[in-house]
């Protein structure tokens, strides 16, 4: 028995913690749903059990990423783990959750399960070598559907009803040689559908407006770090605005590339993962502004993919961070 | 800025009653040991007379600071017993008469700020004045070259139980403040700064009810975190300034409540430091309590005449954070740094689970190191240096704070031990 204090806890706990962030993605479940289901039930372009459709994929990644974890506990590690304990207090579908809101509308089934399976029990071996969560599952997945994406000719982001309007999603389609209101917001309604959500995108991404209230509920709830989403934004803000001051784009530029994609979800669900992000405080500064500048890179080079390949090199440089940065807490 | 946690807070249990008193113990058993120091010259033996705040011991090396018998009676024995740090320091045991007397008969000193500093220095380092909470020689604050600009009250108790400095100011403030300024006067010292947790509103409106006449005398208020009261913290905060060792580099001086009173008991009445309050609480004892005791009496007794709501009891002395669970409850005694005793029927216990890396524990941590990364390099000597482990102040904020419930003060503990 331990003789020493605190004999005082807060009561806050990692199970909490976790039940926060599975709670945070409730709202942003709901609209995956309706943008992507029911919408198109009410429009009559889809029958009620195709609508349900979102919902079997959130599902079909919650459980490859929580079954893969469990499979790999009970084979591995049975003598050292209380199964039952382990299953009752699991959160290990909260990554396939998270990945299925960020994945293309019409990604296999089969390739989600492949990746699921291949980054869980990766990341699995890692943490056996290294003691040490190395980098974020999420992230991971997320890219090796999109190799599976590229060998195939790409897995298309639009459900039926943006079928019939678009031809690509917006960071699929040719980069553009003038980002003004025409060409980067009007087709796709107004600011208000950006933020909103009614945009074509990953499964549950693309909603603004939820991204936030869901932010604002993880930092209340004390559930995030909150410094890494924040200064990345601010990072990219910067870098874009430069970017766009340089070749006289509008400030549409700015608008498009901080609302279009995944960055937003991803700095709050996937990039802000305590287990792969920094401890130190100025550690999750620099690491956000780290992902911020990779983002800006692979913008212009992957772009469907950039933020999940930066947040996957910025998990590589934690342990050199967090050593730097601890020096100077002072 | 100043970095700490809110806790929970269990004063009003035993804040609102009067101060008790538990002055008849059978036995005293006087620890020999002041501060951590253990090296001490005992002056009696087995058989003497001694009376009460007759000296029985003192520390050797440079800070001969006496240790005083806190009952009149016969020694009888030197034993092993617990002390508040939940080690076992050798003691003399001293066989009460009842008597109370005294060697030289009590001077009442009607005023107290006609002592010159060098008296001032002479008498309470005579009647062995230290640190209620820290066991400093106090004389050592105020034998000093260098000017103090600033004497700050500690009156924070930002942890969760204790509450024996609160009475003592409720049932105690004239004189508290009487010494104050003569403190002031005597070390011709700028001024006085009470520091108060900003939401404890009833002891506000008691200082300010008194402090009216006292011109030197101010009132600030602090955060109601935790470990405002840490001396660094409070001085930090107060005046914006960082010190190396100690605060009298800035001109600073720092004393809590009980102390000022100790002060003004050796001023007053020449009186040795033989008694403090403790703060008897928690679900376990019937009338959580405030009780003025003597210096060596077992716990217990104090406990069992109070009364327990159950037969099993968890003793913990000291505050919850930084305090220590006793196991042999029958054998640990009061000593001058213990401010609390809490009795609790069980003992929370959290079942620890794999670290989530949410870096609370730096986050938090008053002295700014990395609790979660100590822990990770636990057997990289080289890297704790560089981690500073040697800073932490052991205040237990990282345990209190991890929601994986990883004990990290005890870790970081027996990985500076090593």
């Amino acid at each position: 028995m331990n003789t020493n204090g605190p004999f005082i806890h807060t009561e806050n706990t990692s199970f909490k913690i976790m039940k926060n962030i599975s709670i945070a993605l409730i709202p942003i479940i709901i609209f995956a749903i309706y943008k992507n289901g029911l919408v198109l039930l009410f429009k009559g372009q889809t029958d009620f059990l195709n609508s349900l459709y979102p919902l079997f994929i959130i599902i079909i990644c919650g459980l490859s990423t929580f079954v893969f974890d469990t499979l790999y506990t009970i084979v591995f590690h049975k003598e050292n783990v209380d199964i039952k304990e382990y299953i009752k207090n699991s959160f290990s579908f909260l990554p396939g959750i998270i990945l299925s809101l960020v994945i293309p509308m019409n990604t296999p089934i089969l390739v989600i399960v492949l990746s699921c399976f291949i980054s869980t029990i990766l990341e699995k071996i890692l943490f056996g070598i290294s003691n040490k969560h190395i980098f974020n599952t999420v992230a991971l997945s997320f890219i090796i559907i999109s190799i599976f994406s590229l060998i195939n000719g790409g897995y298309s982001y639009l459900n039926k009803f943006e079928s019939t309007k678009y031809n690509n999603a917006p960071l699929q389609s040719e980069i553009q040689s003038n980002y003004d209101y025409e060409t980067v917001v009007k087709p796709y309604g107004d600011l208000k559908q950006y933020f909103v959500g009614n945009v074509p995108g990953g499964i549950g991404e693309v909603s603004i407006l939820f991204c936030i209230i869901s932010f604002i509920y993880l930092a209340i709830k004390k559930a995030i770090k909150y410094l890494i989403p924040i200064s990345t934004l601010i990072t990219l803000l910067i870098g874009f605005s430069i970017i766009g001051i340089l070749n006289n784009f509008d400030i549409y530029f700015v608008i498009f590339n901080l609302f279009i994609g995944s960055i937003i979800f991803s700095l709050i669900f996937i990039s802000s993962s305590t287990y792969t992000s920094p401890v130190t405080n100025l550690g999750q500064v620099v690491y956000g502004i780290l992902i911020a500048l990779f983002t800006l890179i692979f913008r212009f080079i992957l772009p469907f993919a950039d933020i999940f390949l930066s947040t996957i090199i910025a998990n590589l440089l934690v342990p050199i961070i967090d050593n730097i940065c601890v020096k100077f807490e002072k | 800025m100043v970095r700490g946690v809110k806790l929970p807070k269990f004063k009003s249990i035993s804040k609102n009653k009067r101060i008790g008193f538990y002055n008849k113990p059978n036995f005293v058993y006087i620890p020999l040991i002041s501060g951590n120091d253990e090296d001490i010259t005992i002056t009696v033996k087995k058989g003497d007379y001694v009376y009460k705040g007759s000296v029985i011991g003192r520390r050797k090396g440079n800070f001969k600071i006496p240790i005083n018998s806190s009952i009149s009676g016969t020694v009888i024995d030197y034993v092993q017993k617990t002390y508040s740090n939940g080690k076992k320091v050798k003691c003399v045991v001293i066989e009460n008469d009842f008597k109370e007397k005294e060697e030289i008969k009590k001077v009442v000193n009607k005023k107290i700020n006609e002592y010159t500093k060098e008296e001032f220095i002479k008498t309470i380092k005579d009647c062995g004045v230290v640190g209620m909470g820290s066991g400093y020689p106090t004389y050592l604050k105020y034998e000093t070259e260098n000017k103090i600009n600033t004497l700050i009250i500690n009156c924070t108790e930002c942890s969760s139980y204790v509450t024996s400095d609160y009475v003592l100011l409720v049932e105690r403030c004239e004189e508290i403040l009487e010494t104050i300024d003569a403190m002031l006067e005597i070390n011709e010292i700028d001024k006085a700064l009470i520091a108060v947790r900003k939401n404890d509103l009833e002891l506000l409106n008691i200082l300010n009810s008194f402090i009216g006449t006292y011109l030197k005398i101010k009132i600030v208020t602090v955060p109601d975190i935790y470990p405002i009261g840490w001396e660094r913290n409070l001085v930090k905060y107060i005046l914006g300034i960082n010190y190396n060792e100690m605060p009298i580099e800035k001109g600073v001086v720092v004393n809590n409540v009980s102390t000022i009173y100790a002060i003004y008991e050796s001023l007053k009445y020449n009186k040795p430091l033989c008694e403090r309050i403790i703060t008897f609480t928690g679900d376990g004892i019937k009338k959580p309590q405030n009780v003025y005791v003597k210096i060596g009496t077992p716990l217990i007794e104090i406990v069992n005449k109070i009364g327990k709501t159950t037969s099993n009891i968890n003793m913990i002395v000291g505050e919850p954070m930084m305090g220590k669970y006793i196991e042999d409850i029958e054998d640990v005694i009061a000593t001058t740094d213990t401010s609390c005793v809490i009795i609790l029927k069980e003992l929370q216990q959290n079942k620890e689970t794999e670290c989530i890396r949410c870096g609370q524990c730096t986050k938090n941590c008053p002295v700014k190191i990395s609790p979660v990364l100590i822990k990770d390099n636990q057997n990289n000597k080289e890297k704790l240096k560089q981690l500073n482990i040697d800073k932490c102040i052991h205040c237990g904020l990282c345990s209190y704070i991890c929601p994986a419930k990883i004990d990290l003060r005890s870790i970081i503990e027996k990985v500076g031990d090593k």
